[in-house]
């Protein structure tokens, strides 16, 4: 029988993953793009307490096999410290109740994930993995380049909704993408893409600089985050935002520097020992933006989420001694988008009175 | 930040050191109250959980935590006019193959933003060294000789060993009534405060019915009923979900009640995966929080209670 191998949606990673698979030699089920439909199959067969991440990518799981997927690849490993790593143990035993038949993998990074894979699917040659490396890698970096380039241009677009329509525009070109010659094409056409935009003339010095903290699938997301960055970007507010699939694909095979040094040598003054999560990542990315000059910081995370409830405790201090205003906002399926638009416009009228006052 | 530095030792009079009484402390309070005397301290409890230490506790944290991380910052608070030092230890690794759960690793990190000074603590993972050390480096800061230490720490582990014993003579004991017999599986930390139970036990009690509690049970029977189920790295998780799932197996067991707060991570997942067990015994979720009364409590234990004796009738006729 064939197999169809799909994974939970979780921002623009798809167009890797996708690239990935179907190259090794998989048929490959993308996700369906996360929508309230999926938010409500999720939420329906999660416990009421499970955090939003989990409920998500549960209801992603149903969609796509609804659809006719047979093997799900999921993250995960033996042993963590959140609840991430328990997700996938949990969601087989709940999607095998509601009488799905599948297989899920579970790895905790990619060579984990080939490894499995090669043991399902014999016919996989390491050798050709290897080849595609290159093109997959630099598929993931241009799609880092294009979510750069749209925070980097929205402060300035004249129009309101312009850079996004590139920015999909700009992923499509990556997604149709199949071979490195095409991918060098692509990396030209997407600096031209974005310079296109027609850009109002503003004092660099006068636009606002909000960097954002949280948990990693919150802030990846654009449906769990009610799109945060576009109506930052869309109000003038320039964003900084650290977590990317690159990053995780780095941290996986130990190369991520950043990520060490901030784990060692700038979150312990404050947190000694990681609770899981990006506890130590949101606390030392707080302290950097501050020291930067930055005006603001939101903190993202998933209702109930414990390291970033952990991380949430050291803010006043850090907001207090850096003088850096700081918004932290939860995200579930109950939250309303209204709400959220309130307090995003009611922060960024009191950091632009704040940095008004400083001049 | 500062280096936690070492206790004014004054001989005129003994140092106070204080144990919030709440998450650790009810597994663990008989080994440092031992331990903390024998080297010449004198031991503070802090007051029984009350309304306002939740509510202190709240105002000072995170809104989205666990009620017990509350209460127990809510209890520091009560004892900083009351002692020299607060004792707040990370347990980190207690076990080789899990970890406790990330509220207690970073307890005495995120307590200092509450409290400010004065937390006398000390780090238990026995991958980086045995406990034994842990809690001699402790001991030498308060008391100079290193006999005296681990005269100490030999007398808050005969205290501790004396307490297993008495809780297997007690799981003997539960499991030879002939009274119609409940397991309530929970943390210590739930189970045994009042203001989260909503005095549970004794409505059980009252009811002429037989309670065998999570911490009764040995951890070599309930890892037994852990080597089939996916493995679960949070090691207090491990002792109360093994009891649970011998609960659900075990012929004494006429019901089993699970209690947890909200807003508890591993307990919202592991919970859930008892529910989707095909068991035919009952299962009765109480999920509490600051707003929970204890009428509901009650009425819910009556109602499940009841239903229990009805079936045990059905099936003896």
């Amino acid at each position: 029988m064939k197999e169809i191998v799909t994974f939970p949606h979780c921002g623009y990673a798809w167009i890797a993953a996708k690239a990935l698979l179907e190259n090794i030699g998989f048929d490959v089920l993308v996700p369906p793009p996360i929508s309230k439909h999926t938010e409500k199959l999720g939420a329906k067969y999660s416990p009421t307490d499970a955090c939003y991440p989990y409920k998500l990518s549960l209801g992603s799981m149903i969609e796509s096999l609804e659809k006719g997927a047979t093997v799900i690849i999921m993250v995960g490993g033996k042993k963590g410290l959140c609840r991430l790593c328990y997700y996938s143990k949990l969601q087989e035993i709940t999607l095998k109740k509601i009488g799905y038949k599948f297989r899920l993998i579970t790895a905790s990074n990619p060579q984990d994930a080939i490894k499995t894979l090669k043991k399902a699917n014999p016919n996989i040659s390491l050798k050709k993995t290897l080849k595609i490396i290159p093109f997959v890698w630099r598929k993931i970096k241009a799609v880092e380049k294009i979510e750069i380039l749209a925070r980097k241009t929205r402060p300035y677009e004249l129009r309101n909704g312009e850079t996004s329509k590139v920015m999909e525009g700009a992923l499509k070109e990556v997604d149709k993408a199949q071979t490195l010659k095409e991918m060098n094409l692509v990396n030209l056409k997407i600096n031209e893409m974005f310079k296109a935009v027609k850009r109002d003339k503003k004092d660099p010095h006068d636009i606002l600089k909000v960097g954002i903290l949280g948990e990693a699938f919150c802030v990846l997301e654009p449906f769990a985050n009610k799109n945060i960055e576009s109506k930052l970007g869309e109000k003038g507010v320039l964003v900084s935002q650290k977590v990317s699939e690159a990053g995780w694909l780095l941290t996986s095979a130990k190369l991520n520097f950043h990520r060490w040094w901030i784990k060692h040598m700038i979150a312990p003054q404050y947190l000694k020992v990681s609770g899981g999560g990006e506890d130590q990542q949101s606390i030392g990315k707080a302290i950097l933006y501050g020291k930067e000059g930055y005006d603001g910081l939101i903190l993202i995370q998933p209702r109930g989420c414990m390291p970033e409830n952990i991380a949430q405790m050291f803010l006043p201090t850090i907001s207090q001694k850096y003088n850096i205003p700081f918004l932290a906002l939860s995200f579930d399926e109950n939250t309303s988008e209204t709400a959220v638009d309130n307090r995003i416009e009611a922060f960024v009228e009191m950091i632009k009175r704040k940095k008004e006052r400083k001049k | 930040m500062k280096k936690i530095s070492k206790a004014c030792f004054s001989p005129r009079r003994k140092i106070k050191i204080g144990l919030p009484k709440g998450l650790l402390w009810y597994k663990y309070h008989r080994f440092w109250e031992v331990f903390f005397k024998e080297l010449g301290a004198e031991v503070v409890k802090s007051s029984d959980t009350n309304k306002k230490i939740v509510e202190e506790g709240t105002k000072k944290s995170v809104d989205e935590l666990c009620i017990p991380v509350k209460i127990f910052f809510g209890s520091c608070l009560d004892l900083i006019d009351k002692c020299d030092w607060i004792f707040i230890p990370r347990y980190w690794i207690i076990d080789r193959k899990s970890i406790t759960c990330p509220k207690l690793i970073t307890l005495p990190d995120t307590a200092i933003m509450i409290i400010r000074k004065k937390i006398l603590t000390t780090t238990i993972n026995i991958k980086r060294k045995p406990i034994f050390l842990s809690f001699f480096f402790l001991g030498l800061k308060l008391k100079k000789n290193p006999l005296k230490v681990i005269q100490a720490y030999r007398a808050a582990i005969r205290a501790q060993e004396m307490n297993e014993t008495y809780l297997e003579k007690e799981f003997q004991k539960k499991l030879a009534s002939p009274l119609l017999t409940v397991a309530v599986v929970g943390h210590e930390y739930n189970i045994y405060d009042n203001y989260i139970n909503q005095e549970l036990i004794s409505e059980i009690e009252k009811q002429n019915v037989n309670i065998i509690t999570s911490d009764l049970v040995p951890q070599s029977l309930s890892d037994t009923y852990l080597k089939e189920k996916p493995f679960i790295y949070w090691s207090y998780e491990r002792e109360i979900i093994g009891t649970a799932y011998w609960a659900l197996s075990a012929k004494k067991i006429s019901g089993l009640i699970l209690i947890s707060s909200f807003n508890c991570g591993p307990d919202s997942l592991l919970h859930e995966q008892l529910l989707l067990e095909d068991s035919k015994k009952p299962i009765l979720s109480i999920l509490v929080d600051e707003s929970t009364s204890k009428e509901t409590v009650k009425t819910r234990i009556e109602a499940f209670l009841e239903m229990l004796k009805r079936k045990g009738q059905i099936i003896n006729t």
